[in-house]
């Protein structure tokens, strides 16, 4: 076998190498990716001038699918204001400023969303169609990207103001009630 | 493709075949211990690399982080506005909203693009260069990241012969420019990446149909599974059968020739079957597709109107790939089987008569690693290295009755190349883009060292300036080394074409949803491999010829609306000059202009979508010229109705424009006639 095969052949199982462990790693990529997601829906959305709170607080609906995003999360300022994270069930979401639905959860969103009517809290979710549930912002996932839409209507219910830029952003805005 | 052309004028042969090498045993000592240390290696950095990266992306703005990722212009993700060319992408949502029926159409869209098509081939042109009779050997088409071409004529299938259905594709990118300083030869004027959709986007069962003018009928069937370990699987298979309209030709117009009618001689029939797995970074793929093409035109001299000269273009490609990306490492690989079958069948009366069988047999395989690293702050650094073993490059012609062989050259090659590039982020907001890359071919002992450099600069937060300097060559490939050589041993050997180009670009994106880019580019290209015909003996022969300047300025602006409306407009202007010559290139025009419009009608249930295509006139062969032309397609396609079911009629070519393509040496018309008014309807529903 001469020199050159024998470099590329290393070279082979090095990646091999790689490969396995990287299949058996835990990664964090959409998590992190939807975690910086939430982040920047946030800065740009008007939460009303009488909602005052110590803390910024993001809620996960169900259960944490944030990962190691929601513990960078948690270094950050929203509005002036530190942020949490937590998870929330049932009507524990009084507090909440941001509520992020992951679609693992098997939710009925349009339960949960007309439970929250009136309450000022920027609702996010990746589950299909969220929007038409009364999401005000879903996610879907577009070819290993991110993109999102924006219920227009939902927003209004919540009292909350989406910028210009964010609607510039989404792929699909909707004031559909 | 081709022929063989001017009968008698090649001397009976024996085939050149290459020894298969001897495989000695692997050394499998040296690939355990690398697998060891790498393993060791890679354990360790893992624990380190989670935390810090959910940082870096909140660090990230909105638009960065919404910014297209592009997959191939370096190799790894990265975003339009930092790669170092100029990108056009084209979605699933266009080619349905347009109505694209095929990979040329698609490229047609794209601005600097333009598509000749002989009534066999397409043949696609950049920035003002494709000189008729040249195949698509200038650019590179990856269909998730293979290779798609053949190891013969390097030919890259864009028309019917395209192995996937466009419904498949989820994204086109085009990225302007050589790539030879990542990709190696093929990269000459710009790399075609395909991606084909994901399973998710065909959960459960999809069936189309669709029915067209020339008695022209397609059907699809695409099933989607996820499994619950996160797999998806896609499974489609397409049919495609065009009888093809009756064509005039007026250079045969004699009653001896069917006063000039080519009768059912334009048909069209294709099969494509496609499969996809992808599980946690893993994707393996299987395309297999055959195309069957009637040649109307009567090229290389056949006999006119004879229902028996025919095209076949095969390809079968089997590609695993695996990709990941950590917080500071990526890592690519890539493992690919391909193989291709050409068999023409071209028809003559005059003696020596009968039919000349025309064949190519190519089988080859390539893997391909690549590891990114951001470690180093201010670095992106990407190294790689490939190889491709043509395990077949078979070649024969002859004549049928009574036997004569014309051709018979069989052999095999290597080729691999190394690269590195860094990506140096020098001052805030600027970058700096260096690449350098090493082949080596063993048909002719080939060494090349292409570099690339390229200056992006965020001016201000909505533009960006791009300048950069490349380099990219073209190897001969086995139909130009060997088709005709074997004839003519007193020639010089071929050598590779090369290319220089100087590039600037200005792009700016406002928060307002307006695109503007703006681009001024040359290319100096020399040595180009072109066929003549040899004044020593008369007989065809491939030979470096020619250089060809080409200065140009292009324009595009893309609109997108709140109400979905959306508009994509560009114009380019080039001067392809052919040195050697004295005048410009033929079959280059000189203006381009594109214009794309979509918006969203009846209350958002369908998209109505307007194309128009301007070309400026070319020179032909004989020193005429074809008419500039302007081509308007329009397309109302739906969305889900009700039960899955969705809708989409065009009509292509609305004004029913008389125009032409420029014929090439092998064939009598010095124009050929493109199609007119079109239609087409199709129905596609979602179980």
């Amino acid at each position: 076998m001469s020199p050159r095969s024998q470099l590329f052949l290393c070279l082979i199982s090095a990646l091999l190498a790689v490969m396995m462990n990287a299949a058996t790693a835990e990664t964090a990529t959409e998590e992190e990716l939807k975690a910086a997601y939430l982040y920047n829906l946030a800065l740009f959305v008007q939460w009303p001038e009488s909602h005052h709170r110590e803390t910024f607080n993001i809620c996960q609906y169900g259960a944490d699918a944030l990962g190691p995003g929601g513990l960078a999360l948690t270094r950050r300022e929203l509005h002036g204001r530190p942020v949490t994270v937590r998870v929330v069930d049932g009507m524990l979401v009084d507090d909440c400023d941001l509520l992020y639905i992951p679609a693992l959860q098997k939710t009925d969103l349009q339960e949960l969303t007309a439970s929250l009517d009136g309450v000022n809290v920027l609702t996010v979710s990746d589950v299909p169609d969220a929007i038409r549930l009364g999401v005000t912002i879903g996610l879907l996932e577009d070819h290993r990207k991110i993109v999102f839409e924006v219920n227009l209507a939902a927003a209004r219910a919540a009292g909350l103001m989406i910028g210009a830029r964010l609607l510039n952003l989404a792929v699909k805005v909707t004031s559909d009630p | 493709m081709h022929f063989f052309f001017r009968l008698g004028l090649f001397p009976r042969q024996g085939g050149a075949v290459t020894p298969k090498p001897v495989v000695p045993p692997l050394s499998l000592q040296a690939a355990f211990r690398t697998f060891m240390i790498v393993s060791l290696f890679a354990q360790g950095a893992r624990l380190t690399m989670a935390a810090e990266s959910a940082d870096e992306l909140l660090d990230l703005s909105f638009e960065q982080l919404m910014n297209v990722e592009i997959s191939a212009a370096s190799r790894f993700l990265q975003k339009i506005s930092e790669a170092p060319s100029a990108v056009s992408v084209v979605t699933a949502a266009d080619i349905k909203a347009y109505g694209y029926r095929g990979l040329a159409e698609i490229l047609r869209g794209i601005r600097g693009l333009y598509v000749s098509y002989d009534r066999n081939y397409s043949y696609l042109g950049v920035r003002g260069f494709n000189k008729p009779g040249d195949y698509n050997t200038r650019v590179l088409l990856l269909v998730d990241g293979h290779r798609v071409y053949d190891d013969i004529y390097d030919q890259v299938p864009l028309g019917s012969d395209f192995p996937l259905d466009v419904d498949l594709i989820e994204q086109v990118e085009y990225i302007s420019g050589p790539g030879s300083s990542i990709y190696g030869s093929g990269a000459f004027l710009g790399v075609i990446n395909v991606r084909t959709r994901d399973a998710g986007k065909f959960s459960h069962v999809e069936i189309k149909g669709e029915a067209a003018s020339a008695g022209t009928y397609r059907g699809r069937a695409s099933a989607g599974h996820e499994f619950a370990n996160g797999g998806e699987l896609l499974l489609s298979a397409s049919i495609m059968d065009s009888a093809g309209r009756d064509l005039y030709f007026p250079e045969f117009d004699m009653p001896a020739t069917s006063n000039g009618i080519a009768r059912d001689l334009d048909q069209d029939r294709y099969y494509t079957l496609f499969g996809k797995y992808s599980w946690s970074g893993w994707e393996l793929e299987l395309t297999h597709a055959e195309r069957t093409k009637g040649i109307p035109t009567a090229s290389y001299d056949q006999t006119f109107n004879d229902p028996r000269s025919e095209t076949v273009d095969g390809r079968t490609v089997l590609g695993a790939r695996y990709a990941r990306t950590w917080t500071s490492y990526d890592v690519l690989a890539r493992l690919a089987y391909m193989n291709y079958r050409y068999d023409g069948l071209y028809t003559y009366d005059s003696p020596p008569a009968g039919a000349n069988v025309d064949w190519a047999r190519g089988e080859w395989w390539d893997a391909e690693i690549q590891f990114g690293s951001r470690a180093f702050s201010n670095h992106h650094l990407i190294i790689g290295a490939d190889f491709h073993n043509n395990t077949r490059q078979d070649q024969v012609s002859y004549l049928a009755d009574p036997y004569e062989s014309y051709v018979d050259d069989r052999r095999t090659s290597k080729r691999y190349g190394v690269f590195a590039q860094d990506e140096i982020a020098i001052l805030p907001g600027w970058l700096l883009n260096a690449g350098l890359r090493y082949d080596h071919y063993d048909a002719n002992n080939q060494d090349i060292v292409n570099p690339r450099l390229a200056l992006i600069g965020q001016l201000r937060e909505t533009t960006s300036v791009k300048l950069i300097y490349g380099t990219a060559f073209r190897n001969p490939n086995a139909y130009e080394f060997y088709y005709y050589n074997p004839a003519f041993p007193h020639l010089p050997k071929l050598q590779p074409e090369r290319i220089s180009t100087y590039e600037a670009i200005v792009e700016e994106r406002r928060p307002d949803g307006m695109r503007l880019a703006a681009s001024v580019f040359h290319y100096d290209i020399s040595d180009v491999i072109t066929l003549i015909t040899n004044p020593v003996d008369d007989g065809l022969q491939f030979v470096n010829t020619g250089d060809v300047s080409t200065n140009g300025v292009e324009f595009e602006v893309e609109q997108l609306w709140e109400s979905g409306m959306r508009l994509r407009t560009s114009v380019s202007w080039q001067s392809a000059y052919d040195r050697a010559a004295g005048h410009r290139l033929v079959g280059s025009p000189e203006w381009l202009a594109q214009l794309n419009f979509s918006m969203p009608v009846l209350r958002d249930l369908a998209t109505a979508a307007i194309d128009v295509r301007y070309m400026d006139s070319r020179s032909t062969l004989a020193g005429d010229a074809v008419e500039d032309h302007t081509i308007v397609n329009l397309t109302l396609s739906t969305g889900r109705l009700a039960h899955g079911l969705e809708v989409s009629a065009s009509v292509y070519n609305l004004f029913d424009e008389e125009y032409f393509d420029p014929g090439s040496e092998e064939h009598i018309q010095d124009m050929i006639r493109q199609d007119g008014r079109g239609l087409r309807v199709s129905l596609s529903y979602r179980f």
